[in-house]
């Protein structure tokens, strides 16, 4: 399908204008005056000085609604410093402001002052805060991506009818909403208290093991025991559960009683989209 | 009732915002239609596009864009075009806008409506794109006058002659946005009575209503408040031209709860059966009100808030 030609004084209005408004070096001054018109009350400067800064607070309102516990956990003037910096580093080209802050996690992880160090000397401090921005992240993918509501997965009491053979051959498919994560602090509790309005102090490291999936249209955390985020994580659609359990580095097996519990479980939480039986 | 354009009168709506969610999906309240910003669904396969679904059963709804910048000089995108087209096919939408400005160039975007150069060339690259964008989605576009804060010194056109040259070389459909013409007309100092009365009254299928803020040397359509009675007094004007057509209140900061947006877009259907101005709120109080309490209201007044919407943990 065809469109017009590109107007070329048009073209070039909009591109000095784009630059003014979003560079902090962009176009200023005489050529302000020149190309947009003062009012009775203000100086073209002053009025393009609306549209500046209304590109950075739009910006910045959109991060600061995607990460509250992050900003709860920096202060607000240090995470706006943060997020200033990861949109001149990162400015917007989607038609949506969902894909903003997709980048943000990686960002905090490239312009930590420690990247070069070795690891066991990395302030901890640090990986906190891109716990909290990834699973920030995390929770808004998944709240409006892709669940398991219109199609609900198997039944747990039909797939653990299967004989023990059978359920051994049989392929776990997780859930596109399925998320699996190793944090060094539990950072979904952090997260959970921010939703709900209070002012956590900032966590204690501690091994968290999790899962975060969506049942019912609504974003649910899942703490695991080491073992259990092991066998998720082994359960990739390709595996048997065969497979996936001789895969394990684990000091024992798992019993077969609970590890019908742990299916049962996440059956009832929609952590698969199927299981596939074989023939 | 068919009008203009063939699409119908909807009567009193709102804008869907999904801290309404819970609400709507309780008391289905009796209001006669919704809009939707179409950007917060066409990518979405959680809870607002369910949500979505269920209310587009229910009641009449309208797709309200944000991105189709129609007067960008960069290519169309077609990838959102067809997403748009795709979901307008799945809800069956009256009529699908956006707003007569560009949002970005240069493959960047500002995500805000910002303003056109208002002259001939212009208004050749928007027709074309119009008459594109219309063959693409299989239906008449409906476009929005925009507030705006600068003007171009190139600029030869007024922004109501653009509208009707544009709205009748192209049959797409207006929105008026009764409270951007007046807080244009401040900002730019002409009569907004003017404006409404030389818009094509035959090319308008929708109003908007809104509150804006005062921030001393200027206006910013900040979305967050009441209307005020200039506007009310403006939109009885336009609404009077139109002999009536689907009118939306917007409220998209400091959102009250539903009840208090449904009351307020109810002033409206007064407004248009010709009540008469509320004792004690003469032309003019509510603007020095608004004036006053931007003054104290913290943060920057920000021009058409954005729309995101967060996720819910469970």
């Amino acid at each position: 399908m065809s469109e017009p030609e590109p107007a070329p004084e048009l073209a070039r209005r909009q591109r000095w204008l784009q630059a003014a408004i979003t560079r902090p070096d962009g176009p200023r001054g005489p050529d302000t005056a020149g190309v947009l018109t003062a009012s009775a009350t203000q100086s073209a400067a002053e009025r393009l000085g609306i549209y500046q800064r209304s590109y950075q607070a739009r910006l910045l309102e959109c991060l600061r609604a995607v990460f509250p516990a992050l900003r709860h956990a920096l202060g607000e003037p240090l995470f706006d410093r943060f997020a200033a910096d990861y949109l001149a580093r990162h400015p917007p080209s989607g038609y949506t402001l969902g894909r903003l802050a997709d980048a943000f996690p990686g960002y905090l992880v490239a312009t930590r002052p420690d990247a070069d160090w070795p690891a066991a000397a990395r302030a901890p401090w640090a990986d906190l805060l891109v716990e909290l921005a990834t699973l920030e992240l995390a929770c808004q993918e998944i709240y409006d991506g892709p669940g398991l509501e219109g199609a609900p997965g198997p039944a747990a009491d039909e797939v653990l009818a299967l004989p023990r053979a059978a359920l051994l051959a049989a392929r776990f498919v997780p859930a596109l909403c399925l998320r699996l994560y190793r944090f060094d602090f539990p950072v979904h509790d952090y997260v959970a208290a921010v939703h709900r309005g209070e002012a956590p102090a900032l966590p204690a490291p501690r091994a968290t093991p999790l899962a975060v999936s969506r049942r019912d249209y609504r974003v649910r955390f899942h703490p695991l025991f080491t073992d259990q985020h092991a066998l998720l994580a082994a359960l990739d659609g390709r595996r048997t559960l065969g497979e996936a359990l001789a895969a394990l580095d684990v000091p024992e097996p798992i019993d077969p009683a609970v590890l019908r519990s742990w299916l049962r479980l996440w059956l009832g939480d929609c952590f698969f989209a199927d299981v596939e039986r074989p023939a | 009732m068919e009008h203009r354009l063939g699409l119908p009168d909807l009567g009193f709506g709102v804008g869907l915002r999904n801290i309404h969610f819970d609400h709507i999906l309780e008391h289905w309240p009796a209001v006669d239609w919704f809009e939707v910003i179409s950007e917060n669904f066409i990518d979405s396969a959680g809870r607002p596009r369910w949500v979505l679904d269920r209310i587009a059963e229910r009641y009449p709804v309208v797709m309200h864009g944000v991105s189709l910048s129609i007067g960008s000089s960069d290519p169309l995108d077609f990838a959102y075009l067809g997403k748009l087209k795709a979901l307008a096919a799945a809800v069956r939408p009256a009529w699908v806008s956006d707003h007569l400005c560009w949002t970005g160039v240069l493959g960047r975007t500002t995500h805000d409506l910002l303003p056109m150069p208002l002259d001939e060339e212009s208004l050749r690259h928007v027709v074309g794109r119009i008459r594109t964008v219309q063959d693409f989605l299989k239906r008449p576009l409906v476009l929005e006058n925009p507030s705006t804060y600068v003007s171009f010194t190139s600029d030869t056109l007024a922004e109501w002659e653009f509208l009707r040259a544009m709205s009748e070389e192209t049959g797409c459909g207006l929105l008026l946005d009764v409270n951007n013409v007046y807080v244009s007309s401040v900002n730019h100092g002409f009569d907004p009575r003017v404006y409404v009365a030389a818009v094509p009254a035959e090319r308008i299928v929708q109003f908007h209503l809104a509150g804006h803020t005062h921030c001393g040397t200027h206006l910013v359509d900040t979305h967050d408040g009441a209307v005020v009675d200039r506007v009310w007094e403006l939109y009885r004007l336009a609404y009077g031209r139109t002999r009536g057509v689907a009118t939306l209140l917007e409220w998209d900061a400091r959102i009250p709860p539903f009840p208090v947006l449904h009351a307020e877009v109810l002033k409206a259907r007064d407004w248009a059966r010709g009540a008469a101005v509320p004792a004690g709120s003469e032309a003019g109080a509510v603007d020095e009100a608004a004036a006053a309490a931007a003054a104290d209201a913290p943060g920057f007044p920000l021009s058409n808030p954005p729309h995101l919407v967060a996720p819910e943990l469970g």
